[in-house]
């Protein structure tokens, strides 16, 4: 049985992003002028990168003015920063010590982190007994991945008693509300009947609804259902291909699809046009340049061309096109065409996003999780200086 | 007599129309009187056919019916003179106008075989559907096979079907085989593997060649049906003496060289001759074995060279070798190295590897240089190498230090494996940093498999990562597996120092 190890996931990134924006050059003056507020919102923009180069190195001193002036929310984010070492020297007990600054904010999500770096280990000795406390803190304040977290901690009997009824007890309420973690990890009991009568059929549902929302997991775990034909009438096509979107979700993915990106200004590339741009493309034209770059990579034209593409989209990225940006940032990643250079593929997806493609940013903060926290330092400089000679140009 | 000898099953050309355009002397009695319709037939009866197609013709211009379908008949057919395409559709036409209906069916054929004119499929499928009023059989089937290529009429596979059917229920030969083609594949109807072996054997034991040799393979192979040697001998006979070509090569082959049957020298002999002379470049290049080796035949050198000439002349790799080999060392032919060559490069682009080591001896021997084409040079000369060669090994090495960095890697393999050298590793990774500076991809990848494996260097799998990343920024998709491979097997850490390796390697530094 390949069903894998129970998901688990630390949480410390992806703070939501505020509805209203004001713009950079407000937020600027304002964190200029000591406001908390401002100096968080900036150092948010920084860290995630759209619309504006993204800068860990300068996120993290914005973070750290207005943690410095008690912002939990900055105290948290620099947290994650620190750990990592991402645009800071790497220093996690410094990262431990604002976490529990933080949790003092009484915020849900702050005592969650917490006590995820108990868990770990994180800057600190393993505590889970202490993890154990704040997570349920944080899941009677209503924190629902701290529920699921709780649940995992009762089902693997880690700093609490084991207790399956009490775990499946905390896991069904984020399933029934479509927590894919909390519906992986109820499908999981109800395979290895752990607690409660074993029963595939039902375990199959809820890896199903969990596959559908994305998570890796739990398209293998589906895919090992189909397999086996546990719960569902056997199907090894349909394995197959959850095995293939079970990859091409997970950071190991290194034989995934390489997935372009397209530029929502304009229509998608047609092969029948090919011919055309070809002609405006040669003229100097970076639409076309990326149109045809585009149908070289995806093979929409025979057997991709790769090294073609690479140079059609350099040269329409030279000019300013966010979406060759983008992709020359996806080939360079994944090594087609050219050399596999993650720093500089995720300078290019930088760019991108800095350029204002949105999808560039997830697609780079994907990638980036198989990068050391150096390689993204030195493509953020790097990503800063090409921005500064693009606007020259 | 019987309207239709002409039962070759398939539609196609005949190709023998050139050998068989023999020039037939001009009968005496034709000068004289004309033949009356008797005279006629009474010549036809005792074989004597040019006479009979000769006399025919005035009878036929003054619009006998019976003579025109006669004369057309003859010239369909080849009988009595050479193949006269034009003519049988003309006398056809004159014969059909008439009412001659059974006529319609052989005037259809002439218009689908279209030789020496374009085929015309509208016109046969309208004088093949007229037949097919009168329960033609024959004009079932090929009007069905019409339906099935969608030709002259709108394409309807499912009533092409039953159109052949209906003919090989009427036991017609060809569409027998037909039937059992389409339900083994499943065209027009259910797919169906019973129904197709019944017709296949239906269709062999009535005649058809083309079942008779699917039938031989498949008892053969043990194929659909048990394997089985006698029941196999026993249609490859049938097709082989109902002229099928291939068959008549295996079959010759069998008896000549005793495979599975007592040799019978004269009957094999026999048979690849009837094969050979339709140029069956198989048949001719094993007549030239029979003779160069003396096998069931006196060993005669020059006949030898003659049969496997027109088989190499054909493409055919084996021959090509063996002919190579006797314009070289002048057995059979007069000596010629040019010819040699030229036969040893036919076989080499037949990817014979023995090709390949005698033309890089023949480079070696300074018989000839193709300076022109220095790949293929350096390929035949490497294959010499291959064998441990030492006077291949200093060719390449000094023709690799004129600027061939392919050499180097060849010679790197040469020292890797230590043929006809000692085993020497530092020379071979030397050997190969330099063709791979040289843009051989295959060099990047054995530096990758050397460097992941520890094969004589220090194992390290962040060089071995840097070398395939270099060799798939090539495009090359072998490399960009490997390289994804041993990135699963590394940290984060590793795989940044080995692309900072590699950036900084192409960069030159």
């Amino acid at each position: 049985m390949r069903i894998a190890a129970i998901a688990l996931a630390l949480l410390l990134a992806g703070a939501p992003v505020a509805a209203q924006q004001p713009s950079l050059a407000q937020l600027q003056q304002a964190a200029a002028g000591g406001q908390a507020e401002a100096q968080f919102q900036l150092a948010e923009r920084l860290r995630i990168g759209t619309g504006v180069v993204q800068n860990y190195a300068r996120a993290a001193e914005f973070y750290l003015a207005a943690a410095n002036q008690g912002e939990a929310r900055a105290q948290n984010a620099l947290a994650a920063l620190l750990i990592r070492g991402l645009g800071v020297a790497q220093d996690p007990e410094a990262g431990f010590a604002l976490l529990s600054l933080a949790a003092e904010s009484g915020a849900a999500k702050h005592i969650h982190d917490l006590g995820s770096a108990y868990q770990q280990g994180i800057g600190t000795t393993p505590d889970p007994a202490q993890a154990v406390a704040l997570y349920q803190r944080a899941s009677d304040l209503g924190w629902q991945e701290s529920t699921v977290s709780l649940a995992v901690m009762y089902q693997n009997g880690e700093g609490v008693a084991r207790d399956l009824t009490k775990a499946i007890a905390l896991y069904t309420g984020p399933a029934e509300s479509g927590h894919p973690r909390a519906q992986n990890n109820l499908g999981l009991i109800l395979v290895r009947g752990e607690g409660v009568e074993q029963d595939y059929a039902l375990a199959a549902e809820w890896f199903r609804k969990a596959a559908a929302q994305g998570l890796p997991v739990a398209l293998t775990n589906l895919g090992v259902m189909y397999e086996n034909g546990f719960g569902v009438a056997r199907d090894e096509e349909e394995a197959k291909r959850l095995y293939r979107l079970a990859g091409q979700g997970d950071a190991q993915g290194g034989e995934a699809e390489i997935a372009l990106v397209l530029d929502p200004r304009l229509n998608a590339p047609r092969a029948e046009e090919a011919k055309a741009h070809l002609m405006a493309a040669n003229a100097g034209d970076p639409v076309a340049q990326y149109l045809l770059g585009y149908l070289m990579a995806s093979g929409a034209l025979g057997k991709p061309d790769n090294r073609m593409a690479i140079q059609l989209f350099q040269a329409a990225a030279d000019k300013g096109l966010p979406a060759a940006m983008a992709n020359l940032g996806i080939l360079t990643f994944h090594g087609r065409g050219t050399l596999q250079d993650f720093v500089e593929g995720h300078r290019w997806l930088t760019l991108a996003a800095a350029a204002g493609h949105s999808q560039a940013t997830e697609v780079r903060d994907r990638l980036a999780e198989k990068m050391t926290p150096a390689q993204i330092n030195a493509a953020n400089a790097a990503a800063e200086q090409s921005w500064a000679e693009l606007r020259a140009n | 007599m019987t309207p239709i000898i002409l039962t070759a099953p398939a539609l196609r050309p005949l190709a023998l129309t050139l050998a068989l355009l023999a020039v037939h002397p001009v009968s005496a009695q034709q000068a004289a009187e004309p033949l009356t319709m008797e005279q006629v037939a009474a010549a036809y009866k005792s074989g004597e056919f040019d006479t009979a197609r000769a006399g025919l013709l005035s009878h036929a211009e003054a619009g006998d019916m019976l003579a025109q379908y006669r004369l057309g008949y003859m010239m369909a057919s080849g009988i009595g003179g050479g193949f006269d395409r034009a003519g049988a559709t003309k006398w056809l036409e004159a014969a059909v106008a008439q009412e001659h209906r059974a006529g319609l069916v052989l005037l259809a054929r002439t218009y689908l075989t279209g030789s020496p004119e374009k085929p015309d499929y509208e016109r046969a499928a309208v004088l093949l559907a007229m037949a097919l009023e009168d329960g033609s059989a024959e004009a079932s089937f090929y009007l069905g096979q019409l339906y099935r290529m969608g030709r002259g009429v709108e394409g309807d596979v499912p009533r092409a079907f039953k159109m052949i059917l209906t003919s090989a229920e009427a036991g017609f030969a060809a569409a027998q085989f037909s039937v059992a083609e389409m339900y083994s594949k499943g065209v027009g109807t259910e797919k169906d593997d019973d129904q197709a072996k019944r017709w296949m054997l239906q269709a062999a034991d009535n005649g058809s060649n083309r079942a008779q040799m699917s039938l031989y393979f498949n008892y053969a192979r043990g194929t659909g049906f048990a394997q089985d040697d006698a029941r196999a001998l026993k249609y490859l006979t049938l097709a082989a003496e109902g002229g099928h070509t291939l068959a008549e090569r295996i079959y010759g082959s069998k008896y000549l060289f005793a495979d599975g049957v007592e040799a019978d020298p004269d009957k094999g002999l026999e048979f690849l001759r009837r094969a050979a002379a339709k140029g069956e470049a198989g048949a001719q290049s094993n007549l030239g074995y029979a003779y160069a080796t003396g096998t069931g035949v006196e060993e005669d050198q020059s006949q030898a060279a003659k049969w496997y000439q027109q088989a190499a002349d054909q493409g055919l790799t084996r021959a090509a070798l063996v002919l190579g080999g006797m314009y070289q060392a002048g057995r059979g032919v007069a000596a010629d190295t040019e010819q040699a060559i030229k036969y040893y490069n036919i076989a080499y682009l037949g990817r014979s590897p023995e090709a390949a080591l005698r033309l890089g001896q023949l480079v070696l021997d300074g018989a000839f240089s193709r300076d022109a084409e220095p790949e293929p040079t350096i390929n035949w000369v490497s294959a010499v190498g291959d064998t441990g060669d030492t006077a291949a090994r200093n060719w390449m090495m000094a023709r690799a230090a004129t600027g061939e960095p392919y050499l180097y890697y060849r010679l790197a393999l040469i020292y890797r494996a230590g043929i006809g050298v000692e085993v020497d590793h530092d020379k071979a990774n030397g050997h190969l940093l330099i063709a791979a500076k040289g843009n051989i991809e295959a060099a990047m990848l054995q530096l990758a498999e050397d460097y992941a494996a520890g094969n004589g260097v220090e194992q390290d799998i962040i060089e071995a990562h840097k070398w395939a990343n270099v060799a798939a920024s090539f495009d090359n998709e072998e490399a960009m597996a490997r390289r994804d491979v041993l990135a699963d097997l590394m940290t984060a850490d590793q795989v940044a120092e080995a692309q900072a390796r590699a950036k900084a390697y192409l960069k030159g530094e």
